[in-house]
């Protein structure tokens, strides 16, 4: 039977009935009363609608110091209290891994040696670093390790073929002097397919780290190939990767089911194809095919995609789970990467043995190959914004009593196809002398102009760089007015871009557009797009702190606070040094207030950063030791480093 | 039996759970872990019941210094959140308590705090809405069951540990908070209208301190 029940009655229920279940009877009752009573079934709506707003309200991120804070309370009560059980502060435990997930959470502060003078008198002092420097803590009694929670992955050769992948947490780092202290990484071992060759690079997909694009020398050639890995899963129920942690290689097997954002293997059909597209917007005449012995990539500027020499990309499995997507091609720039969701995988090559000049091929999973979506042969891919490919290319600059662009330089065709301004050197970008005096100086018989195929000297070629963005669906591209930029780069954040501002030169050689005078330099990303031209754009750029570089793999963080910049040594390509700069999020300057955390540290080519952390792996005979693979992990202007155990056998292959 | 008592009751270790490890058994292991899993919610828990970021900052570290100095008393790690918003809890209602005694004493001309900080200040417009005003006029303890049920996910059980009052209390304690926060709204909204309608509306809204 319901029971009639008076206004407040029925209003307390209908908030009671929002934390538990009411009883048969009242609900019916309350039911009834609400269905008769305006009031309370407005009231009961409200309350509704509250808990709506409440469980709407905003999120509340705590400050990044908290831990510090927190931590250095703890000493503080500790040393007020030693008999508080509290181990000694040097030896903070080892947090245990609460999460399996790949992003990459600094979390934790450094304790300032200040708040723990006295407490500890017995502690040694610490010894700054060579190479590491700005620091806080380099040095005093009581340094604490810098707690943190990260993974790095990186890959190690097994016999002459074989590949392993490693992924370890990193639970703490020490600061300079310390790291001592810090023990070794170790971590778990996964098995990959072998491969004909020992690649050089390995790049990791950002969708679920279950596939991997290997790039190593083509088998008895003189190219380079990319081939598709299956990166088998980490156990999930292990516990987090430890120090005595053993290897637990496992063959190279299929996806989890847990890879569902990465396609399944390679399909006969894709499911999109890109159309080859000639960022040129006025054809020039001279257009042909491309002259493989010629040192002049501006009359092959405009070549179709049919004449494209498009290389050799028949797909060769290699093992169980790897695919030759290309073969045989000179990989240009350093910058291949799958974009930010993983579906696609983007490069700049040329076939091997040819000066044609490069092209940006994409792949997508399910694709047999790769496929050129420019065919110019002078586009440079480096890099993702937005879901779009972010390109430049080298515009020639001939010479004729004066420096003027080519009439087919406009690398790009913006989607009104109106014509695109021509490239004008910006007074940041444009070296002294000017780009026609330092060519009629190189093409002068005390320069060593290259060889025409008639055998008399070709004056050498200059380029200005444009850069432009390219959308792989539908292959329309699209010019950056305001960017007069080679390889440019931008930070995930979205704030920034790197890159070359100068003259380009042509090495004709190799095929390839060399900087020539001008330096890397960091603009506003949103400056750059908004101005209308590259004079503009470069007005509010500003200079790195780099000289004399003509090789480099430009790496920003997360959030845009930090640049990675690896400068090859002109000796050996392989070898370069590494520098971490903090970009002033103000201006754009790197930071005279929060000096370079890194600085020009021998590293071998490539190197991984994240939110916080920068993975290299240093050239073997430093310290007398292998190659070895460093972390460098930093929050404000603490930082730490660690190390795993140097690698005598095989090489190290640091996985961004 | 208050509830640190009844925690204390059970067998397991705290340590054994939390790192899975009967190895590591140090107060600081236990604080450590703890913090890692738990800090966020509780100075989110604390910024909500005090609106003031920086003071919440400084109480999640007063409430995990109280938890490292009584992790003894905790013998159920199942527990550990609820036994940990019960201190939090406890840190933000003497801090309510001091204020309040703080608010009567007599201004002297002299100023003891600095200009509040930008982060303050963005904090404090994060919290202008009229729902946020509302919540902050409700009773504290009230307050604190709405806000530990709606949006921290405590169950019943733990809610009454956190609030340090039985299980019927914490019920009885929650419905009366979704009761006066709707009169709050109400009264918060019939203040906006009555600004628009003499034509105040660049006026602030909180007019009222909160309790």
């Amino acid at each position: 039977m319901i029971q009639l029940m008076d206004h407040e009655r029925a209003c307390r229920l209908a908030a009671v009935r929002l934390d538990q279940p009411l009883p048969a009877d009242d609900a019916a009752a309350l039911e009834a009363h609400l269905a008769d009573c305006a009031m309370c079934s407005a009231t009961a709506a409200g309350y509704e609608a509250d808990r709506l707003a409440l469980r709407a309200l905003p999120p509340i991120e705590p400050p990044r110091d908290l831990w510090a804070r927190t931590s250095a309370a703890l000493e503080r009560e500790h040393a007020r209290n030693p008999a508080s059980g509290r181990r000694a502060p040097r030896r903070w435990g080892t947090l245990t891994m609460l999460g399996s997930g790949f992003a990459l959470v600094l979390v934790i502060a450094l304790v300032g040696p200040t708040l723990l003078n006295g407490g500890h008198p017995g502690t040694p002092n610490a010894v700054p670093s060579s190479g590491v420097a700005g620091l806080t803590p380099t040095s005093g009694p009581g340094i604490t390790p810098l707690i943190v929670d990260s993974q790095v992955t990186w890959v190690v050769t097994k016999g002459s073929t074989g590949l392993s992948i490693v992924t370890a947490n990193v639970n703490k780092v020490c600061p300079a002097g310390d790291e001592p202290d810090c023990a070794p990484l170790a971590g778990i071992s996964r098995g990959l397919a072998s491969l004909p060759t020992v690649p050089s690079s390995v790049v990791l997909s950002p969708a679920n780290g279950h596939q991997a694009i290997a790039i190593g020398p083509t088998l008895n050639q003189a190219g380079t190939s990319l081939y598709v890995l299956n990166v088998p899963a980490l156990p999930t129920s292990s516990p987090a990767p430890s120090a005595s942690a053993s290897p637990a290689a496992s063959p190279a097997g299929s996806p989890s089911p847990r890879s569902s954002r990465i396609p399944p293997p390679p399909s006969p059909s894709p499911s999109v194809k890109p159309t080859p597209v000639t960022p040129s917007v006025v054809p020039s005449p001279s257009s042909a095919a491309p002259n493989p012995s010629g040192p002049a990539p501006s009359a092959s500027a405009s070549a179709s995609a049919s004449a494209s020499p498009v290389p050799s990309v028949s797909p060769v499995p290699s093992g169980a789970a790897a695919l030759a997507i290309v073969s045989n091609v000179t990989l240009v720039g350093d910058e291949a990467a799958y974009s930010p969701d993983g579906l696609w995988f983007a490069f700049s090559a040329q076939p091997a043995g040819t000066a044609t000049g490069p092209d940006i091929y994409i792949w997508q999973s399910g694709w047999p190959a790769a496929l050129p979506i420019t065919s110019d042969h002078a586009s440079v891919f480096s890099g993702w914004v937005a879901g779009q490919i972010l390109a430049s290319r080298a515009v020639p600059i001939v010479i004729d009593g004066g420096a003027s662009p080519v009439p087919s330089g406009s690398p790009a065709a913006n989607p009104s196809g109106s014509p695109v301004a021509s490239p004008t050197p910006s007074p940041a970008a444009t070296p002294s002398p000017s780009p026609a005096a330092i060519l009629q100086s190189l093409a002068s018989p005390s320069a060593q102009p290259a060889a025409s195929p008639s055998g008399s000297p070709a004056p050498p070629v200059l380029a200005q760089p444009v850069a432009f963005l390219i959308d792989p669906l539908t292959g329309v591209a699209t010019r950056i007015n305001g960017l007069d930029g080679w390889r440019p780069v931008v930070d995930p954040s979205g704030r920034w871009v790197a890159y070359w501002a100068g003259t380009l030169i042509f090495d004709p050689v190799n095929g390839v557009w060399q900087p020539f005078q001008g330096g890397l330099q960091v603009a506003s990303w949103s400056a750059v797009l908004a101005a209308p031209d590259g004079a503009t754009g470069a007005a509010a750029a500003h200079a790195l702190p780099l000289s004399g570089v003509t090789d480099w793999d430009v790496r920003w963080d997360q959030t845009g606070e930090h640049l990675g910049i690896w400068v090859a040594d002109t000796d050996n390509p392989g070898l370069g040094r590494l520098s971490l700069l903090t970009i002033d999020q103000g201006s754009g300057v790197a930071s005279s207030a929060a000096p370079a955390l890194l600085q020009a540290t021998p590293s071998l080519r490539g190197f991984a950063l994240k939110d916080g952390q920068l993975v290299w792996a240093t050239p073997a005979g430093q310290d007398s030791l292998g190659s070895r693979l460093s972390v460098l992990a930093w929050t404000g202007v603490n930082a730490g480093k660690t190390t795993i155990q140097p690698i005598d056998n095989g090489t190290l292959i640091v996985v961004p | 039996m208050d509830q640190i008592g009844q925690l204390a009751q059970l067998s397991h270790s705290a340590d054994r759970v939390l790192t899975g490890s009967p190895a590591r058994t140090s107060a600081d292991a236990f604080v450590e872990e703890l913090f890692q899993k738990h800090h966020g919610e509780i100075y989110a828990y604390l910024v909500r019941m005090l609106r003031d970021s920086e003071l919440a900052a400084d109480l999640t570290q007063d409430a995990f210094i109280k938890a490292y100095r009584a992790h003894d008393s905790l013998q159920d790690p199942a527990h550990a959140r609820a036994w940990l918003y019960q201190i939090a809890h406890r840190v933000a209602l003497d801090e309510i308590r001091r204020r309040k005694i703080v608010r009567f004493l007599p201004w002297t001309g002299e100023s003891y705090g600095t200009a509040p900080s930008a982060e303050h200040l963005a904090m404090e417009g994060r919290l202008s809405s009229d729902l946020q005003r509302a919540l902050a006029r409700i009773p504290e303890r009230q307050r604190a069951a709405l806000l530990l049920a709606e949006l921290h996910d405590l169950t019943g059980v733990e809610l009454a540990a956190a609030l340090g009052v039985s299980h019927v209390a914490a019920r009885a304690l929650l419905t009366r908070a979704r009761d006066s926060l709707r009169r709050e709204l109400a009264s918060e909204r019939e203040s906006e209208a009555a600004e628009e309608a003499e034509g105040h509306a660049g006026q602030p809204s909180d007019r009222r301190a909160p309790r």
